[in-house]
């Protein structure tokens, strides 16, 4: 489903970053493991679509995702991946409602009302989605966060660093959700992280050391 | 949620801001808008005032003053001329029509006019109580000159509200007060020509200028002539001043240069008003700015879900003109207000300007509407451009996620 090959991106004052190269198909549990610094989540940006490569390509089902126009890569963007930010940022003004619908809007897809009552309820947020997040725990802010990675059911779901700051519970939880919903809409999950409490929730483990090492 | 429901939100999240913003392009927009609304006002109550007018002859002197005096009854006449000068003119192949005027004399600051009912008629004068002055000192009050009906008083010599040379033995009677006009006639009180040169044919007794006003019984302060052809209002003035004692000025000429003379205190406040639209557009742009700089990971999440760039910078140019256009809104209501208030409680503007008037919308709103909307584009065309050059990647990797 998405290939990434001969990835390196150089960003203003820092080292030229090179990435190993990376194939995630359907259903595949991927996670990007290394510390700080290495580069993760600017791998991710460039899976997403959000920085081009110095050099390398980013096939989505066989189409060059920066061969797509601007506009273009912002729509696929918007209705095939999903991310999940380590510091939740849901839109202070918004309600919750607001915030996961936010994902349709932007997107440009039909706001399907249903499938978002569907998951308030299923993450246990119904009664609170008139509320703004700044009135919300933690944990129901980053439910609500995750509900809106997943409102267009995409088929590349991204996180990045989702359980550092977590306790082994709260982490344990989150990682329940978000495989359970990558699981659920049949998405990949690519997740970014130096957590190695979860790494046994992958079923690919991509050291950014430049070593691939696969597990069944 | 499209950019103008962000762009609202984002406003509503910042209460105190975007009040400031609101009430500074309000304030800058209000005293354009009062400003400009007074001085058409003013233009065109002096054009109503004047219309029909076409030249206007009485005794040698300033031209404007001759103007100013016998067509607004804002100045001191030149002096007076004879009755047969007038017959003369009358005889002018080039004159249609003429309606004498007589002055001199107040009721509580409002000025005594003897002249002819055409003066009335040109005016399109009507009555809200009573009928025309018909005997010798009956009159007619104009609208804004609080006498009624069957009032009765003394005029005062002059043209001072506080003078005391009162004509105690000769009474006007009011016969009819008349609708408002919006022009001149709303402040002053009509009597026959015949009544105010009868009342100097017999000073009362021990009046010290008697002589004066003697001569003045067979005299007339100024001639409001209508000429039979639009070239006659250019000859017959130079015609007049060539070749008789008297001065013919032409109202539209002389009020056109009054308003040139005048025009650099009207730019000065015109400048202060745009003055005050520039500082809230910096204002806008600060807050804006700041504003970016506080949303700034708010707009890198709406990249990451699939906004364009243009839909960010359409959110931050929303923002933008919503705040602008609600000052301009504002300002313009405002501004309306203030007129209104100005207009009423002036008195020098009373007949000059009607005060409902500015209860209606006018042409120029729509123009200071655009004006506070385009001045809203441009503060935020900055911030909209940042906006869209957001660095997703960048603030990703410095902590986004």
């Amino acid at each position: 489903m998405l290939d990434a090959r001969n990835i390196s991106v150089a960003r203003k004052n820092a080292p030229l970053l090179s990435f190993p190269d990376l194939s995630v198909e359907f259903d595949d549990r991927v996670v990007l493991l290394g510390p700080s610094g290495c580069g993760k989540t600017t791998l991710l940006s460039v899976i997403a679509g959000l920085l081009r490569p110095n050099s390398g390509v980013v096939n989505f089902h066989v189409r060059d995702v920066y061969a797509m126009s601007p506009r273009a890569r912002d729509k696929w963007r918007g209705r095939n991946v999903g991310c999940v930010f380590q510091t939740l940022h849901l839109l202070p003004a918004l309600t919750l409602r607001q915030n996961i619908a936010l994902a349709a809007d932007m997107a440009g897809t039909a706001r399907y009302e249903d499938r978002i009552d569907e998951l308030l309820a299923k993450l246990d947020l119904a009664e609170k989605s008139h509320r703004k997040p700044d009135a919300l725990s933690q944990g129901e802010q980053q439910r609500a966060a995750i509900a809106r990675a997943v409102l267009n059911k995409p088929q590349l779901l991204l996180a990045d660093e989702p359980t550092s700051a977590l306790d082994d519970a709260n982490a344990e939880a989150v990682m329940d959700l978000l495989v359970a919903q990558a699981g659920e809409t049949k998405a990949a999950l690519v997740v970014a992280t130096h957590d190695t409490r979860i790494l046994s929730r992958f079923t690919k483990i991509i050291r950014l050391d430049a070593r691939v090492k696969e597990i069944a | 949620m499209n950019a103008l429901s962000l762009a609202l939100s984002s406003i509503r999240s910042r209460p105190l801001q975007s009040s400031l913003c609101v009430t500074a392009a309000a304030a800058g927009v209000a005293l354009l808008a009062a400003l400009l609304l007074l001085s058409q006002g003013v233009q065109d109550g002096f054009r109503r005032s004047a219309r029909g007018i076409d030249v206007v002859v009485g005794a040698k002197g300033s031209p404007l003053q001759l103007v100013l005096s016998s067509v607004y009854h804002v100045d001191v006449p030149t002096g007076n001329i004879d009755m047969q000068d007038m017959e003369k003119l009358r005889h002018n192949p080039k004159v249609k029509s003429i309606i004498p005027v007589a002055l001199g004399d107040n009721y509580r600051g409002f000025r005594i006019v003897g002249t002819v009912p055409e003066y009335l008629a040109h005016y399109g004068a009507e009555y809200a109580q009573g009928k025309a002055f018909a005997a010798p000192f009956d009159a007619v009050a104009g609208a804004l000159t609080g006498l009624k009906t069957g009032d009765s008083f003394a005029g005062v010599h002059g043209l001072a509200a506080d003078g005391d040379d009162v004509h105690h033995f000769h009474d006007y009677k009011i016969t009819g007060v008349l609708k408002p006009t919006g022009t001149v006639l709303d402040r002053l009180i009509i009597t026959a020509l015949g009544s105010v040169q009868e009342l100097h044919r017999h000073p009362d007794i021990g009046d010290p200028d008697a002589a004066e006003d003697m001569e003045v019984a067979h005299q007339v302060t100024a001639l409001l002539v209508k000429v039979k052809s639009p070239i006659a209002t250019m000859s017959l003035p130079r015609e007049i001043n060539a070749t008789s004692n008297m001065i013919a000025a032409s109202p539209s000429y002389e009020m056109a240069r009054l308003s040139q003379s005048l025009g650099f205190g009207r730019d000065l406040l015109a400048a202060l008003g745009i003055g005050f639209v520039a500082l809230s557009a910096l204002m806008l742009l600060s807050s804006l700015a700041s504003s970016l700089s506080a949303r700034r990971y708010d707009l890198g999440v709406l990249r990451v879900l699939g906004a364009s760039p243009e839909t960010l910078a359409g959110t931050v140019a929303a923002e933008g003109l919503i705040l602008a256009g609600a000052g301009a809104v504002a300002g313009i209501a405002l501004g309306h207000a203030l007129a209104y208030e100005m207009a009423a409680n002036i008195s020098s503007l009373g007949g000059v300007v009607t005060p409902s008037a500015f209860l209606q919308f006018h042409t120029l709103d729509g123009w200071l509407l655009l004006m506070g909307l385009a001045t809203g584009l441009a503060a935020a065309a900055i911030p909209a451009l940042s906006a869209a050059r957001t660095d997703i990647a960048g603030l990703l990797a410095r902590g986004l996620a």
